[in-house]
């Protein structure tokens, strides 16, 4: 007893500074996750419980057409804008960390400036696209050619935000311009580690730039790549707001969550495909790690 | 005449490059928000000009002189300093023990901090804004829940900038002062913050720029509160969603609530960057 | 000023590293010991269980006759200087030095005499206002030095101060330091990897290899008498020349055999000798400046080649090379040695070791 109590006064420090954290996201972590847990399991109609302790919400994906044309074909956004956005990020963030990794005159500026985008509020970005690409706005009327520099591409005037492809495809281009500069800052990181002697006793030994990056830059930088696409991998997987605005007709599952919880009040529902949405980053987050892990042994090996 | 390098020429066009696609929708905005009537609403018969006919600061005017744009504002503002506040006494004590000392179930504690972030925004929101509106917490000023509720949010990173910040101090400065007879949290307090705070600023920034930011929270939050005081990211919404936005208008307020990020950006990029390097140094 | 006992001290980590093997070590008041070893051989580890730092898993340490183990560290008298100085970047020299007195709630009168007695004693006048990254590497070992002066300690921890210091300031502070112990007559315990550095300095010597005491004794003791194979070779510079080979009675004299040819040994190892002969695989040690180097031949020598001749100013050595085994043998440096030629070498009979060879 004596012992417990002196090991405790030893790392009293250690359990005051750690209580209060831990214990605010603990009560969250564990109370969001079982209040969705419970959501998902009951059924609702009309924003009333009808039956609880159910698997309604997720047999319904099967059974219901309706709902299992509207569910897949969320899913399948939600999927092409993963696969699409995560890898994406990580070429803008390194083509990005490459380019101010070097010394010039007004770095500062130019760093300032490519760090913006995560400056500015997510809802701000959407609204300059959604301007940007209404009709009568500036994109369409310069593929229409209205512009005297700009060749003509379409006769007709095209609704970026009613158009299943380009919707989704605004939504990705807002995802990333906004979340480049994390992946950019992460990526810069990794970059400022690396010696220069590196690349100068490579370079002595006659490796070319593109060997260079190949064979050191990109070997070294595993750890932040592999931190990248993780952490965007999630960020994709839970993406809400650019689609919410930029394309409402086509839903991704974070907006469907919406729709369900807030439209339709049915929270059941909602809570379900937020669910479903947890088991996703769960699967991506563990098969990257195995698929990176995997790679990087190769690297280090080749 | 100088050789012309090829590597130098790609590296300037993709520079270029960047800061166009950067700047170009802030321009867009800018160019927006000072239009006349007549070059946004051009009925099809031109092309939106790259610059109004008639530049006018009319909007400015407008929400400069708005009161509730100011008490936005001023909500906002609060709800920013807040949560950078809550997250640093949370997250700054929490993150010095995970660097510094070895214990049994270090790792879970990482997951769990980890874990709160797999949850999407709009699913964890459910429940977040139940527990603030309908439970005992409901008396509390809009404020303090959506400064919370923000700390969620922020605390992951908080915590992993700081941990990485507070690897880089060398353990012999703590020990040093132990042995100089002071305790464990006197060291911690005037020896080992003292040293970090340039490192946490960058932590302290992420989550000023997250909460200012932030749309999806302080929505729900304040969807069903009393109070008529919305942050200024909800603001905007309630112009984008109305049936015949105006343009001018949305961009107007856009800019306003970026320009002071914008500003502060500009300011503590050397803070981000360094802050960033060092919570990756692990 | 007091005493330090550490009576069956023993470090094991919780995963399973037994890093510090019953150290039982007494430092009489005012004696400056150094520990030596090669890195993770436990001495730091010692001085930092000394210091507080370590918990003690098993055995005793006093402090003045009093049992520290549960002693917090602020409360064993002691001070301690760290191999990285551990100055306070955001604090003046000043801050720096008087912080423990602070802490202590010293009044500002005695903190400012005290600060003013360091700064005289360490020659750091007219640095108080600096900031550490202001000062060059010897003021900053001093500042670290005066921090813990400044606080009488009762017992005085040094961990490699030196060894961030370039070479020439490195020979300096080592004069600095022994000027200091003189003039304060603290005890002191140092911990270094460099053994001329402990020879130069200290009153005693604890020699640990791998968590436990090889041997305790004075410098000379230790330079003359090492106790193992191990403390023979880690010190003096460059190392003991070591023959392997075995112990053989021929004619009622005792000789070492080797395949290069064989020495009687002299009376002296008597003793030595009727240790080792049960095991009968020997080591015979002999210091470079204990051989003597001759072109006529004699009986009891060894011949060899002459190879390399290395010159460190007020000494020269040269290789021998007798087939596979290499000596070096010290020269007086205005001696003319032939190379490539062969050598007679006499080893001088009293300044021979012998050790056992399984043990270290």
């Amino acid at each position: 007893m004596r012992k417990i109590l002196i090991a405790f006064r030893k790392n009293s420090f250690l359990i005051y500074s750690l209580i209060p954290a831990f214990l605010y996201i603990g009560f969250f972590a564990l109370i969001i996750g079982f209040y969705l847990l419970k959501l998902s399991l009951t059924k609702y109609a009309g924003g009333d419980v009808v039956l609880s302790s159910t698997l309604y919400n997720y047999i319904k994906i099967f059974d219901d057409p309706m709902f299992n044309k509207e569910f897949s074909d969320a899913f399948r956004r939600t999927l092409i804008f993963v696969i699409v956005v995560t890898p994406l990020q990580l070429v803008t963030g390194l083509i990005t960390a490459m380019l101010i990794n070097k010394s010039f005159a007004g770095r500062g500026i130019v760093r300032s400036i490519l760090l913006l985008p995560l400056a500015i509020p997510t809802i701000v970005t959407t609204s300059v696209l959604l301007i940007l690409f209404s009709k009568g706005g500036h994109m369409t009327s310069l593929l229409m050619g209205r512009y005297s520099f700009f060749p003509k591409i379409f006769d007709y005037e095209i609704s970026f935000i009613s158009n299943p492809y380009t919707s989704i495809g605004l939504s990705i281009f807002g995802k990333v311009w906004r979340d480049t500069p994390i992946s950019m800052l992460i990526l810069l990181s990794g970059l400022q580690q690396i010696n220069e002697e590196q690349y100068e006793a490579a370079r002595t030994m006659g490796a070319t730039a593109v060997q260079n990056f190949f064979y050191i830059t990109i070997p070294l930088l595993m750890p932040s790549i592999s931190s990248v696409l993780i952490l965007r991998s999630i960020e994709a997987w839970k993406e809400f707001i650019f689609p919410y605005i930029l394309a409402p007709s086509y839903p991704i599952l974070g907006v469907l969550i919406e729709k369900y919880y807030v439209q339709l009040m049915d929270p059941g529902t909602a809570a379900m495909v937020g669910i479903v949405l947890i088991v996703c980053i769960l699967v991506t987050s563990y098969v990257l790690t195995y698929i990176l892990n995997k790679i990087n042994r190769y690297l280090i090996r080749a | 005449m100088k050789k012309i390098n090829a590597d130098k020429i790609v590296w300037l066009i993709l520079l270029i490059l960047s800061i166009f696609l950067v700047l170009f929708p802030i321009y867009i905005m800018f160019k927006y928000s000072i239009s006349d009537r007549r070059s946004w609403i051009t009925g099809g018969e031109y092309p939106v000009p790259w610059w109004p006919f008639k530049p006018t600061l009319e909007m400015y005017k407008y929400y400069l002189g708005d009161k509730r744009f100011w008490s936005n504002g001023w909500l906002s503002l609060k709800i920013a300093l807040l949560t950078v506040s809550f997250s640093l006494i949370l997250g700054t004590p929490a993150a010095y023990s995970l660097a510094r000392f070895k214990f049994n179930g270090k790792a879970f504690l990482l997951f769990l901090i980890l874990a709160i972030r797999f949850y999407p925004d709009i699913s964890s929101v459910i429940p977040v804004s139940y527990i603030f509106n309908k439970s005992f917490l409901y008396n509390l000023p809009n404020e303090i829940k959506i400064s919370l509720a923000h700390c969620l949010l922020s605390l992951p990173y908080i915590i992993f900038i700081a941990q990485g910040v507070f690897e880089t101090i060398p353990v012999d400065l703590e020990e040093q002062a132990l042995i100089l007879g002071t305790s464990r949290f006197y060291a911690f307090l005037r020896i080992v913050l003292p040293i970090a705070a340039p490192g946490l600023a960058a932590g302290a920034i992420y989550s000023f720029l997250l909460s200012w930011n932030e749309f999806v929270f302080s929505y729900f939050i304040t969807a069903t509160s009393v109070s008529s005081e919305v942050p200024l990211p909800v603001y905007l919404k309630t112009l984008l969603g109305s049936f015949s936005p105006n343009l001018v208008s949305i961009s107007t307020l856009s800019l306003l609530v970026s320009i002071p990020v914008i500003i502060f950006t500009f300011i503590v990029q050397k803070y981000m960057i360094a802050g960033m390097i060092k919570g990756a140094v692990k | 000023m007091a005493e330090l006992k550490l009576m069956n001290i023993n470090k094991r980590y919780p995963n399973g590293f037994h890093a510090v093997k019953d150290l039982n070590i007494y430092v009489s008041d005012g004696e400056f010991l150094s520990l030596v070893g090669p890195s993770g051989c436990g001495k730091s580890t010692t001085l930092r269980m000394i210091a507080g730092l370590e918990d003690i898993s098993e055995g005793e340490l006093y402090i003045g006759n009093r049992l520290s183990n549960d002693i917090p560290a602020k409360d064993r008298g002691i001070a301690m200087v760290f191999q990285s100085y551990a100055l306070f970047p955001h604090m003046t020299v000043e801050a720096n030095i008087t912080f423990g007195l602070k802490i202590k709630k010293v009044p500002e009168k005695i903190r400012k005499e005290k600060l003013n007695w360091v700064l005289e004693l360490l020659d750091l006048k007219g640095l108080e206002n600096r900031k550490p990254a202001e000062l060059s590497g010897g003021q900053r070992q001093r500042v670290a030095l005066g921090r813990a002066l400044v606080l009488d300690p009762d017992v005085l921890l040094l961990d490699e101060p030196l060894s961030n210091l370039d070479a020439k300031l490195r020979v300096k502070m080592r004069t600095e330091l022994k000027r200091i112990h003189k003039k304060l007559k603290s005890t002191i315990i140092y911990v270094t990897h460099d053994q001329a550095e402990a020879m130069t300095l200290s009153d005693r010597i604890a020699v640990m290899k791998d968590g436990k005491l090889m041997q305790i004794g004075t410098p000379s003791e230790i330079y003359n008498n090492p106790a193992n194979k191990f403390v023979a070779g880690f010190v003096g510079s460059p190392a003991m020349n070591f023959i392997s080979g075995e112990l053989k009675l021929i004619d009622n004299k005792n000789y070492f055999v080797f395949e290069m040819g064989k020495i009687e040994l002299p009376e002296l190892l008597k003793e030595k000798i009727k240790e080792s002969i049960k095991g009968k695989d020997v080591v015979l040690g002999i210091r470079p400046e204990d051989i003597e180097i001759s072109f006529e031949k004699d009986n009891n020598s060894l011949t060899g080649v002459t190879s390399i001749r290395e010159t460190l100013g007020s000494d020269d050595y040269v290789t021998v090379e007798m087939g596979n085994i290499l000596l070096t043998v010290r020269v007086e440096p205005e001696k003319f040695i032939p190379m490539d030629e062969k050598c007679y070498l006499k080893l001088k009979g009293n300044k021979m070791h012998l050790f056992n060879k399984d043990e270290d």
